[in-house]
Formats: C-alpha cells, sequence, structure tokens
C-alpha cells in the first residue's frame, strides 16, 4: 500500500501539482516519512531480531569450535540450558507477540546446534542431509505455535536444504529414480508447490501470515525449479520434453489463474509471464535456430519483444483494474 | 476509489493541492512489471545484435561500421522513445539503443589496447550523453548504472579504486535524500537513484570476491584496493555521517540532545564496524529505505546487510572461540541499546 501512495505521490509532484515545500507535510500525512513512534518501532524490532540472532550464532560458533577444556557434559548442559531459558521467555513474553516469537526462533536454532554437537560428540555416522532434516522436524511444534512466518520459512529452508544434501548422497529416491539433477528439481518443485498452497490457505484464516514476501519467496523456488526443469529437459533430452513440459503448463494455468481470480497478486503474475517468455522462447529459439538462417535470429528478437510487450500491457491492464 | 485518488482527497483535505485530480497523468508502473520490460529487453537485445553479427560479419570488424551502425541505433531509439510509447515500441526502442550500445563499446575496444582509462572516459561520456538524450525512465535507470560502472573503471584507471564506492554511495545517497526537491529533475533524480544503488551492489559484491568485472585481470585494482582500505573505510564513514545528518535534518521537531544522541550512535556503530566490507553501504542504503518508507531500499538494504556481516564472519582470520567471543558481545550490546532507547528518547524530542 505504502509503494502505491509514493509512487501516485511522485506522479504528482513530477506533475508540478504539489509544491515542493509541501512535500514534507505530505509524506507526513500520507504515513510515509515515519514519526518518532515508527522509527522506534522499527529500531525496536532491528535491534531485537539482529541481538538474538547474534546471540544464536554466537552459541553454534562456540559449540562448532570444540573447546577441549569444557567437557561434553558441560557443553551439552550449555546448550540445553539455553533451550529452555529461551522457551521459558516464549513463555514469560507471550503476550508480547515480537519478543516471543524471537524467544522462539532462536531456541530454534539453538536445537540445530544441538542436534549437530550430538552427532559429532557420539559420532552417529548421521549423513547432513539427516541433521537438517530432524532439525526441522524437530522444532515442528514451535513453528506451528509461533505463527510467525520468518520461523516458517526457516523450517521450510531446512527442508530444501535436507533435499538439496539428500540427492547429494544418493543421487536417487530410494534407488529408484537415476537422473539426480532431474528428480531434485522435481522434488524441489513439488515440496515449494505444496508449501505455497498450504501457505495461501492457511493465510486467509490465520491473520499472522498475511504478510505476502514470504509466499513470493516461496513461489520464486518453486517457479525456478520447474521453469529450470522444463528448459533443461527441452534443450538436453526433448525425447523426455512432454511430460515436464505438460506439467509446466498445468503448473502456469494453475498459478496464473489463482494469482488472477482468487487471490490478485501482480508480482506472482509477473513472474509466472517471465517463465512463459523463457519456456517459450527456448522451444522457438531451438526449432528456430535449426533451420540456420540468419533472419531466424531477427525473428526471435522481435519475438521477445512482442511477448514482453504483451505481457507488460496485460500486467498493467490488471494493475489499472486493480486500483481502481 | 484508486488509491491516486485516496491520496488525492488526503492532500486535498489537508490543503496541500486544491482542486480536481488532474486527468491524464500516468502513474508508474510498479518495479516488477519494469524489471520483466528489461529483462525482455535485454534478451531482444542480444538476439538483434547476433542478428547483426552474423548478417555484417565483416562490417562489424571495422571500427568505423561499428560506430555508424551503433549510432544509427541510439538515434533510432531515441526517435522511437521521445513521445510515450506503447509498451511494444518501448521495447523495440530499448533493444535497439542496447544493441546500440554494445556495437559502440566493440568499436571502442578495437580502438588499441594502450589506452584503457580513454575507453573508460568515452564509454562513461556516452552513458552520461543517454541519460539526458533519452527520455525513458528504463533506460535512464540501465544508463545511470553503466555511468557508475565506467566512472568506476575511470578511477581504477587513474589509481583510485579505493574512492569509487565513497563516491557512487554519496552520488546515491544525495538522490534519494533530495529526491522531492525538484519537480522538472525528479525522473532523472530517481533514476539516477536507482542505476548508482544497482551498481554499488555489483562493486560490492566485486570487492567481496576481489575478483570480477572492475578488475578484467587489473591486479593494479586489487592492489589499490589494498593500498588505500584505510581512505576507502573514513570516506565512506564520511558517506554515512553526510546521510544521518541530512536525515536528522528533516526532522525540524527534533530536539538537539535526541540529534546528539542519534549521531552519536551513528559515530560508533560506524567507527565499530569499519572493517566490514559493505557494512557502511547497507548503513546508508538500509537508513535511506526507512526514512523515505522505500521498500525496495529497506529490502536491498537488508540483504547486504546480512551478506556483509556473514561474508566477515566467514572470512574472519580468527577461532571459532573468538568469532563466538565477538558476537555474544555483538548481540549483548544490540540487546543492550534496545534496553536503553525508550529510555534515551521516551518522553521528549
Amino acid at each position: 500500500m505504502n509503494s502505491q501512495k509514493r509512487r501516485a505521490v511522485a506522479t504528482f509532484f513530477a506533475a508540478g501539482t504539489i509544491d515542493k515545500q509541501q512535500i514534507p507535510m505530505a509524506l507526513r500525512r500520507l504515513g510515509l516519512m515515519p514519526d518518532k513512534r515508527v522509527w522506534l518501532r522499527l529500531f525496536d524490532q532491528i535491534l531485537l531480531a539482529s541481538g538474538i540472532v547474534a546471540m544464536a550464532l554466537s552459541m553454534i560458533f562456540f559449540i562448532a569450535y570444540n573447546w577441549s577444556d569444557m567437557g561434553r557434559f558441560s557443553k551439552f548442559l550449555l546448550l540445553e540450558a539455553s533451550i529452555i531459558l529461551s522457551v521459558m521467555l516464549y513463555c514469560y513474553f507471550v503476550a508480547r507477540k515480537l519478543v516471543s516469537r524471537m524467544a522462539l526462533l532462536l531456541a530454534s536454532l539453538l536445537v540445530g546446534a544441538l542436534m549437530a554437537f550430538y552427532g559429532q560428540t557420539y559420532q552417529t555416522g548421521a549423513d547432513s542431509w539427516q541433521l537438517f532434516f530432524y532439525w526441522a522436524f524437530a522444532i515442528t511444534p514451535w513453528v506451528v505455535i509461533s505463527r510467525f512466518s520468518s520461523l516458517w520459512l526457516l523450517w521450510l529452508m531446512l527442508l530444501n536444504l535436507a533435499l538439496v544434501l539428500y540427492f547429494d548422497t544418493f543421487h536417487s529416491i530410494f534407488g529408484l529414480v537415476f537422473d539426480a539433477q532431474n528428480t531434485l528439481f522435481w522434488c524441489l518443485f513439488g515440496l515449494n508447490s505444496l508449501a505455497l498452497l498450504i501457505w495461501e490457505w492457511c493465510s486467509k484464516k490465520m491473520v499472522a501470515l498475511t504478510e505476502r514476501w514470504p509466499q513470493r519467496v516461496i513461489a520464486i523456488i518453486s517457479g525456478w525449479a520447474i521453469t529450470a526443469l522444463a528448459i533443461y529437459v527441452s534443450l538436453d533430452k526433448p525425447e523426455e520434453q512432454l511430460l515436464p513440459l505438460l506439467i509446466w503448463v498445468a503448473w502456469l494455468v494453475i498459478f496464473m489463474v489463482a494469482y488472477r481470480q482468487f487471490r490478485l497478486d501482480i508480482f506472482m503474475l509477473a513472474g509466472g509471464c517471465l517463465s512463459a517468455i523463457l519456456v517459450i522462447m527456448t522451444l522457438l529459439g531451438q526449432h528456430i535456430i535449426e533451420s540456420g538462417d540468419e533472419a531466424a535470429l531477427l525473428l526471435l528478437s522481435v519475438l521477445i519483444m512482442a511477448m514482453g510487450a504483451g505481457a507488460a500491457y496485460w500486467l498493467k491492464q490488471v494493475h489499472r483494474e486493480s486500483e481502481s | 476509489m484508486s488509491t491516486e485518488d485516496k491520496v488525492w482527497m488526503t492532500l486535498s483535505q489537508s490543503g496541500l493541492v486544491s482542486g480536481a485530480r488532474p486527468e491524464g497523468l500516468s502513474i508508474s508502473t510498479p518495479w516488477y512489471i519494469k524489471t520483466l520490460l528489461a529483462v525482455s529487453a535485454w534478451l531482444a537485445a542480444v538476439f538483434l545484435f547476433a542478428f547483426l553479427a552474423v548478417l555484417f560479419n565483416g562490417l562489424l570488424n571495422s571500427v568505423l561500421a561499428a560506430t555508424l551502425i551503433g549510432s544509427v541505433f541510439i538515434l533510432i531509439a531515441y526517435h522511437v522513445l521521445k513521445s510515450e510509447p506503447s509498451d511494444f515500441v518501448e521495447h523495440l526502442g530499448l533493444a535497439f539503443s542496447i544493441a546500440g550500445q554494445i556495437l559502440l563499446i566493440m568499436a571502442m575496444l578495437q580502438l588499441g589496447s594502450n589506452a584503457d582509462h580513454i575507453k573508460w572516459l568515452i564509454a562513461l561520456g556516452l552513458n552520461v550523453f543517454l541519460i539526458f538524450l533519452i527520455p525513458n525512465f528504463l533506460h535512464r535507470v540501465l544508463s545511470s548504472f553503466l555511468a557508475c560502472i565506467c566512472l568506476a573503471g575511470c578511477l581504477a584507471q587513474y589509481g583510485l579504486f579505493s574512492m569509487c564506492l565513497p563516491v557512487i554511495l554519496f552520488i546515491c545517497a544525495w538522490c534519494w535524500i533530495h529526491e522531492f526537491k525538484n519537480a522538472k529533475w525528479y525522473r532523472y533524480v530517481t533514476a539516477l537513484g536507482y542505476g548508482s544503488l544497482l551498481s554499488l551492489l555489483l562493486i560490492e559484491t566485486n570487492t567481496f570476491f576481489q575478483s570480477g568485472l572492475f578488475y578484467w585481470g587489473h591486479q593494479v585494482a586489487v592492489n589499490q584496493l589494498g593500498h588505500f582500505y584505510y581512505l576507502n573505510a573514513m570516506l565512506t564513514g564520511a558517506v554515512v555521517i553526510y546521510s544521518s545528518l541530512m536525515i536528522i535534518n528533516k526532522y525540524q521537531s527534533l530536539m538537539m540532545k535526541s540529534s546528539c544522541y542519534i549521531l552519536a550512535f551513528v559515530l560508533v556503530l560506524s567507527g565499530i564496524t569499519w572493517s566490514i566490507n559493505g557494512m557502511h553501504t547497507s548503513m546508508v542504503v538500509l537508513a535511506l529505505g526507512l526514512a523515505t518508507t522505500h521498500r525496495i531500499l529497506i529490502g536491498l538494504g537488508s540483504l547486504c546487510l546480512l551478506f556483509s556481516i556473514s561474508h566477515y564472519y566467514y572470512s574472519l582470520d580468527t577461532t571459532l572461540l573468538v568469532k563466538a567471543l565477538s558476537l555474544a558481545i555483538l548481540g549483548g550490546v544490540l540487546l543492550g541499546i534496545r534496553w536503553c532507547l525508550p529510555k534515551l528518547f521516551g518522553e521528549s524530542t
């Protein structure tokens, strides 16, 4: 909303309808120039978040150092006491949302340190993907009760990381599927699309999850995975391109309809258009360039311009529609 | 009622504007639509250039032919973009201009290898000229970005690479602080603000990894950065203080005591973090974003801040124990400052 207000003020100012002397007052009236209260709240959030993250990282580095003067039981005690303290802080400050959520974030980060230290001490022989997977699994109840977007995103990133590390180790799913690169892209696409779907569904019911940026981050990962897959298969294995392309088309149609009809989000629509341009250009480029005619390059250039311009025209129409 | 109508009504009720909302003003589009346009234009330009390269293979090896064709392309772009064109024509203009610039740069590179500083200067001059010549916002952002890169290249050639970050940071800070100073120059100033911001992030990334675009295998630039490390830190620190003073200056209701506290805090923070690459840049961009409620600046500033701190700790030549200790102290100080904030600024400003 602030971005839209900002653009409107900028347009009026550039057209000379607001005097420059009046600009500070106009910005204040529209909430575009933070007052003392807003500044204090911003600094309060930044200092709290960075202070907590610094503390958590400090603990992780300390454990990673593996200080020999300190016994392993003392280290376990230190980590577990820190986790218990963080959870107690959450319970104590439960009415103050930001502080309680940051306390849970701290506890969740420390669980990772505890699991890594456990693996290091007892030499469990576990693969690194297991650490991230069990870490995500262990903090799930806290993630659910926190109703905190950043913690949900951390949880999802841990699962993504576990997936990437799993394929780095095994190159297949239970030894059945062998093309590691493609399977990884499929899994990343599946996981993040599912997460996006659940998030969008839950955000209608939970006020705490209505911010748009986490959905956009997840959509970027999911869209990147399926677009890369469609392009990779088209270029490298044209004989196997039918299924990825069909799924890409289905994803694109559902994605565009969902963000046009049910939950208008022009950022998502722009991302969908970019994916369409890239995949269509790859497919066309492959066939046109094979003809060996230099005019094909000019044709491709005009086609990109036409598709880009068409997409921008449509997005601007949707934007205008959403504004009115 | 659209956002523009609501904004106009709020301003009208406050007596800041009068009469009905002027008709026919085109409200600028969101950044992601502009980004989509820019990416498509870049791709189109690459294919256009490849077409020319195949068609006029022999001609492009000639400096004169490349210069002539490049100039003609830029003139076509100027004519296409000078009025408010449709989306397709805007794309066409952008693609022609980018292809023209590639041709001109290729011609310049063929001039000879002994006068690199002259090439950078010509490229800088060309991009500054294009900022004024081509009346299109996206094009101005692109030209501003390239002009800042060329400025960094020139400074490196003259042995002043350590000056490029502070100079471009100053340009960026100046643009966003003076965004609403002059209606006539508004679009130039914001385009330069975005262009300088993007170039700043690129230069910072290159500085982090001590490789890439700027050095072009040029060891002199890397050495310069090492020799004038303190000068670089001092100058970026000066830009941090300048930006803080200008932001404080916007709040005329702020009491002297509060202003002194803020400035003292900035000085201490700037002093403590002087050796962390990218920290001063992040601080300035983040502060400008917060002061102007500009989400792109806030997002880019936060990302740069996270990257700077992560890179610093990753590359710190010390034991993990020392890193852990320093982070614990940092965390304690940050939480301590948070505790002090309401006491310092609680009641009277």
